[in-house]
């Protein structure tokens, strides 16, 4: 058993390696001691019989690294708290001391290692044995266990579907010119104040925004007028479903028209982040390439605006 | 309730369960564990024997510093769950400051624990539930082990004045909320409000009483259903048959 000039050594020194094997021996020996008895009073209750048969370095290794905050001295101070706990008289009772502490220590380290290295008895894996099915074949305890796809939400969800498909037909026919070319226009990623939206829309950015907004109403105000008994959260969700299939809707509409559809030109252009030709207008907001100025490299690249 | 708000309840559930288990997993180990503790089989000490304590006055002290992590030494009290005490400095208050002690466990037991993603053992949960106010001189009495990063300091700050307005349900990275009277967190807590104030106690007032003591009544009074009679004698009450 360590003496106490023996842990006075491992103090001074830094490290166990440092001190002279007799030494590294007799603390490795206690160490590897109080963990196999605390490893052992947990391992009859529950699925870690190994662990009391950890060997003497790796015990010593996490008893060493547990409280160890950082390589330096500052981060070592657990040890000079366990030197700080002894208290007067001769030199057995404050190796008892010493002792008690590292115990005290110990019993967090041998918690932690049990609950990292030694999973809860109560979980076993998923691949384990179940048995044999009708034509001999083994199966899983994962075989056993139902589909992650929950039906009932699976059938919320088709519902709510079909619901917004039926609207989506409404305010697609609610929606005028102007507010189905901002909706694309968002859709598409560009800006309300794009020129080339602006001339196909016929107006400024401003009449644009507002029919923008104005279509976002008409959305949520289908939803509301067909289910108006409905709580809040539902029209909430029904309302992004039938917004998500007009969106849809709006870009086939555009695709099959010819005068729009260099929107989507425009929107690639844009989102290659190709370099502009010799002459073409440069950003001069210091904001990079992808700024304000792209709707007007966007209208040169394509001779329009 | 609709779709959407049924699966945003479904996640918080299974996160909180999953957080519930492993802390219930550690909390098993810990009582385990302990039970042990008590003696050395081997003849030698067993953990927790209360120690003598060196003078605090001795160490250089050092004046604390918001984001500060700080060791508590170690007092004479025998604390049969104690263990090394780190807390860290949220605020100075005048000649106080307002520190939060990190958890004994790897995950936060309640929603007033946060899970700091520090790789350090000792410092992977703090409790901002017990969060108290030390003076400068018992807090510059410890050791100064590690500062944390000016972000994750405001982050702890900011965390800690949420879950001390009550907001910290929603919050990730905090434990699941305690509602269950018969929940075994209930005396997590208790034992570590007790080691935490008593240990702080010891600190303010070092070489006096460590702990809280509440006098009893005086022997020279007696109560309304004490009768003067001496222990271990035979009284005679009226009703007793062998006085007549």
């Amino acid at each position: 058993m360590p003496e106490l000039d023996q842990w006075l050594a491992w103090r001074d020194k830094g490290a166990l390696a440092l001190c002279p094997s007799a030494m590294q021996t007799a603390l490795q020996t206690f160490v590897h001691g109080r963990f196999c008895r605390y490893a052992r009073q947990y391992a009859p209750a529950f699925s870690a019989d190994g662990a009391a048969s950890l060997p003497q370095q790796d015990c010593w290794h996490w008893f060493e690294t547990y409280f160890q905050l950082h390589p330096n001295r500052q981060g070592r101070s657990y040890k000079e708290w366990l030197f700080a706990r002894r208290g007067g008289g001769n030199s057995m009772t404050i190796a008892d001391d010493v002792e008690s502490g590292v115990s005290l220590l110990l019993r967090d380290v041998v918690r932690d290692y049990l609950r990292r290295e030694h999973s809860n008895s109560r979980v076993f894996s998923l691949d384990a044995g179940a048995g044999a099915g009708e034509d001999g074949a083994a199966l899983s305890v994962k075989d056993l266990l139902p589909d992650e796809l929950d039906t009932t939400d699976e059938v919320e969800r088709r519902e709510f579907e079909e619901i917004a498909a039926g609207l989506a037909d409404s305010v697609i026919g609610a929606l005028g010119y102007r507010e189905r070319l901002a909706l694309l226009g968002r859709e598409v990623g560009l800006s309300l104040a794009n020129p080339v939206i602006l001339r196909l829309a016929g107006c400024g950015k401003s009449i644009l925004a507002v029919a923008h907004r104005s279509a976002l109403k008409i959305v949520a105000g289908c939803v509301a007028g067909a289910f108006p008994d409905e709580p809040e959260e539902t029209k909430a969700t029904l309302t992004v479903a039938v917004f998500d299939i007009v969106k849809g809707r709006l870009v086939a509409w555009a695709k099959s028209e010819e005068s729009i559809s260099c929107l989507f030109n425009l929107a690639g252009v844009k989102a290659s982040g190709m370099p502009l030709p010799a002459g073409a207008p440069r950003c001069t907001t210091g904001r990079g390439d992808l700024c304000c100025r792209d709707e007007e490299r966007g209208a040169m690249l394509y001779g329009e605006g | 309730m609709d779709t959407a708000s049924k699966k945003t309840n479904a996640v918080a559930t299974a996160s909180h369960r999953a957080a519930l288990e492993a802390w219930l997993y550690e909390w098993a180990l810990g009582r385990t564990i302990r039970k042990v503790g008590g003696s050395g089989a081997d003849g030698r000490a067993g953990a927790g024997r209360p120690a003598g304590g060196e003078e605090v006055s001795t160490r250089r002290s050092f004046v604390p510093v918001e984001g500060q992590v700080i060791l508590l030494p170690p007092v004479t009290a025998a604390f049969a769950v104690g263990r090394p005490v780190y807390v860290l400095v949220l605020r100075r208050a005048k000649d106080a400051f307002l520190v939060a002690p990190f958890g004994r466990f790897a995950t936060p037991a309640t929603d007033g624990e946060w899970k700091t993603g520090l790789r350090a053992r000792p410092l992977r949960v703090l409790s901002f539930w017990n969060a108290r106010m030390v003076s400068g001189r018992a807090l510059g009495s410890g050791w100064l082990t590690a500062s944390l990063s000016r972000t994750r300091c405001e982050r702890a700050i900011l965390i800690h004045e949420q879950i001390a307005s009550g907001g910290g349900r929603t919050m990730r990275d905090v434990g699941p909320p305690l509602r269950h009277p018969l929940d075994p967190r209930h005396e997590y807590l208790a034992e570590e409000a007790a080691l935490f104030e008593e240990h702080l106690l010891e600190l303010e007032n070092p070489g006096k009483v460590a702990a809280v003591v509440y006098p009893g009544a005086t022997p020279a009074r007696l109560k309304a259903a004490e009768d003067r009679a001496t222990y271990g004698k035979r009284g005679r009450r009226r009703d007793d048959p062998d006085r007549r």
